[in-house]
């Protein structure tokens, strides 16, 4: 298990880490959340020793991390880092054995995640020639191809197209099940949401929210409903009258609610049926995105229809 | 990766992808013309410009036998090539265009183009009053043995008051110039390897991949790996010119050469060796502090403006007054001793004692050189953000012990 206990980090005034703890464990996702300069990057790149901690302690497997012992996890940074030159298949076999690898493992290993994520006929080429989603895929094999015991990846899935985002969010998904620890950081909630076990949501340097993401949503105090009631014309909306619910956003028929947890969901769907015409309705726990609302404090994006 | 092996496996890569690029094989290939025609130069040379044999032309007719064999033979002293030629005019032309510094008729008659040649002159002289001396001496009834201490006395014997020991021997056109293309030599490898050293540094850092290495390497493996296979590199690329140099030598005798250019080019061989030791660590802690490819620059220019300010002082100061104080204390501090003390042997002769204070300086601060540099680069390749100060990457390094 890795552990990240109560970091602290300041660069000046500004405080990157301010008492951050998060926990990560082998064979399972966690998907690491903030706004922009939340201190995601800043606790990743403590794991590799890249930033020296104010405070707090970076363990894995219950001890400081020994250099061995680092050698065995995989790191993307946010800010790639390959060598421009070198050609793809040289670079996977270098990065392999300075994990320890040997030569002919190396090899193997490099033309397999080659093979594997569609890069075999560009083998041979800098990597500086290649598109932005190819190098995403040679930086990935960088950090894998050792078979790691622990894979940090930061924004691993930006600037990616569906099908990039899903040939490489299920070989990540695939290194979890081999027992690898896996922590990656994304903005794009829907896609951490299909992928993760667990979930950890940073701001202002400290964890707002973490757990199971399962847990975590049955135990937000919120409730969600989904639904397009098309009424008559003369009454305002279905939902005016429902106490405790808050409009996330409306769009003609169709709105979005926020209730209390305890809410009743056949009252409120008795009260649509009463205002008009019900074509769908929803009850739901929070999606990943109104937890983090909720989560950090940010005022619910209502959407006004034009 | 743990210990050497790590380092290891990085100057083998820098070692593969250098050899691997268009620039190192042209380097190569520079280097192996240079050393192999500066050799071929230094033989062929002399006999195409001008400084080869005069040629005197002598008109066939007008001459015996012996007067050719004595300006020939070089028995006189000085020695001119005689070329024989049919008439006057065939002579007269030749001075006219070149092909002859002298020309020689009965008359006696000595023409010169522009301006008579004193050496020539009284070589020929001689010769002519030689070659006819017989003649000269039967008019007068005496035979060349009779005639012998007149012709050709004892010479007066000669005292030195203050005579010039073989190490006070004035340094030669051929010394001075030797030395001089040592330095220069010096100068540009230190420069052009460090630039390797300090634009892979950069590279390294500026692509952001020295945090995806500092995941399975310690800051001191990367830095020996980079500036060892860099150094390998290097040393190969000057046994290349060496071996260049020994195969033109093979082929073109030495009987030309200076004697000097062998012990000048070991002792430049050893100092660049360690003074590329001294210089890369520097530039490579130099190039960590660095955030972009455009501030490298600026943070080697006070090593550079140091090795240019020793390279002339080198080339002016110690190459023409190789025992003054100046020279004898640029050729001792490690700092400047890799520059001057390859000249300061070529055209002087320091004691022998300072050549090896001065290597043994050289390999002591190396020690230390690696010491300070590497702790300067594992504080400073990690930073970001803009350039950072020295004192803050070593303040860094310590911290992160």
């Amino acid at each position: 298990m890795l552990e990240l206990t109560d970091l602290e980090k300041r660069y000046g005034d500004v405080r990157a880490l301010d008492g951050c703890t998060i926990r990560a464990q082998p064979g399972r996702m966690l998907g690491l959340l903030g706004p922009n300069g939340s201190g995601k990057t800043t606790a990743m790149r403590s794991v590799f020793g890249l930033v020296h901690l104010d405070r707090g302690a970076v363990h894995w497997r219950g001890a400081p991390i020994r250099p061995e012992e680092r050698a065995r996890f995989g790191y993307m940074p946010e800010q790639r880092g390959l060598y421009p030159r070198m050609r793809v298949r040289d670079q996977a076999i270098y990065f392999a054995r300075l994990h320890g690898l040997s030569t002919s493992d190396a090899a193997t290993a490099a033309d397999h995640w080659l093979e594997r994520l569609g890069l075999a006929d560009r083998a041979t080429a800098r990597v500086e020639e290649l598109s932005h989603g190819n190098q995403q895929r040679v930086q990935l094999i960088v950090a894998l191809a050792h078979q790691a015991d622990l894979l940090i990846l930061d924004e691993p899935f930006s600037g990616l197209d569906p099908i990039g985002v899903a040939a490489l969010g299920d070989v990540v998904r695939e290194q979890a099940e081999r027992g690898a620890a896996v922590v990656f950081s994304s903005h794009q909630l829907d896609l951490v949401e299909d992928l993760c076990d667990d979930i950890a949501i940073i701001h202002r340097g400290r964890v707002v929210l973490a757990g199971e993401l399962d847990a975590v949503r049955a135990a937000s105090p919120s409730r969600y409903v989904h639904a397009s009631v098309v009424t008559d014309g003369a009454a305002a909306t279905w939902h005016a009258g429902i106490e405790g619910a808050e409009t996330m956003w409306e769009r003609g028929p169709e709105s979005r609610l926020r209730v209390p947890n305890d809410a009743n969901p056949a009252l409120l769907l008795w009260a649509a049926q009463a205002a008009g015409e019900v074509r769908f309705f929803r009850f739901e726990p929070p999606a990943l995105s109104d937890l983090f609302m909720e989560a950090i404090g940010a005022a619910p994006a209502v959407e006004v229809p034009a | 990766m743990s210990g050497l092996g790590g380092a290891w496996l990085v100057a083998q890569r820098e070692i593969r992808e250098r050899t691997g690029a268009r620039t190192f094989r042209i380097s190569t290939l520079l280097i192996l013309v240079i050393a192999f025609g500066a050799v071929a130069a230094a033989t062929i040379l002399p006999d195409i410009v001008g400084q080869g044999t005069p040629v005197v032309a002598v008109v066939t007719s007008d001459v015996n036998d012996t007067f050719g064999e004595l300006l020939d033979d070089g028995s006189l002293g000085t020695e001119v090539h005689v070329v024989l030629v049919a008439d006057r005019d065939e002579a007269r032309r030749m001075v006219a265009n070149g092909g002859a510094v002298a020309a020689f008729y009965a008359g006696p008659s000595l023409i010169f183009d522009r301006e008579a040649d004193r050496n020539i002159s009284a070589l020929v002289t001689q010769a002519y009053r030689l070659a006819t001396l017989p003649d000269v001496l039967a008019s007068l009834d005496l035979t060349l043995e009779e005639a012998a201490p007149l012709v050709n006395p004892e010479p007066i014997p000669i005292t030195l008051l203050n005579p010039e020991t073989a190490d006070g021997e004035r340094a030669s056109e051929a010394d001075r110039g030797a030395s001089s293309a040592a330095v220069v030599v010096l100068l540009l490898s230190l420069t052009a390897y460090g630039s390797w050293i300090l634009n892979g540094v950069v590279e390294e850092k500026t692509s952001r991949v020295v945090e995806v290495l500092m995941g399975a390497l310690r800051p001191w493996q990367l830095l020996l790996g980079k500036v060892g296979g860099i150094l390998l590199l290097a040393v190969s690329q000057i046994a290349i010119g060496i071996a260049a140099a020994l195969i033109a030598i093979s082929i073109f005798g030495t009987a030309d050469l200076p004697a000097i250019g062998f012990r000048v080019g070991a002792f430049a061989a050893a100092y660049l060796v360690l003074g590329l030791l001294f210089y890369s660590f520097i530039f490579a802690a130099a190039g960590a502090t660095v955030a972009r490819q455009e501030d490298a620059q600026a943070a080697t220019m006070p090593i550079n403006i140091t090795l240019i300010v020793i390279y002339f002082t080198s080339l002016t100061l110690v190459v023409s007054n190789p025992d003054s104080l100046t020279a004898r204390v640029l050729s001792i501090l490690p700092v400047s001793s890799p520059l001057a003390m390859t000249p300061r042997i070529g055209v002087g002769s320091p004691p022998l004692w300072e050549i090896a204070l001065s290597l043994t300086l050289l390999i002591l601060s190396i020690g230390a050189i690696v010491n300070l540099s590497g702790r300067i680069y594992a504080g400073a390749i990690l930073s970001t953000g803009p350039r950072i100060g020295l004192r803050e990457a070593w303040r860094s390094a310590r911290e992160t012990r």
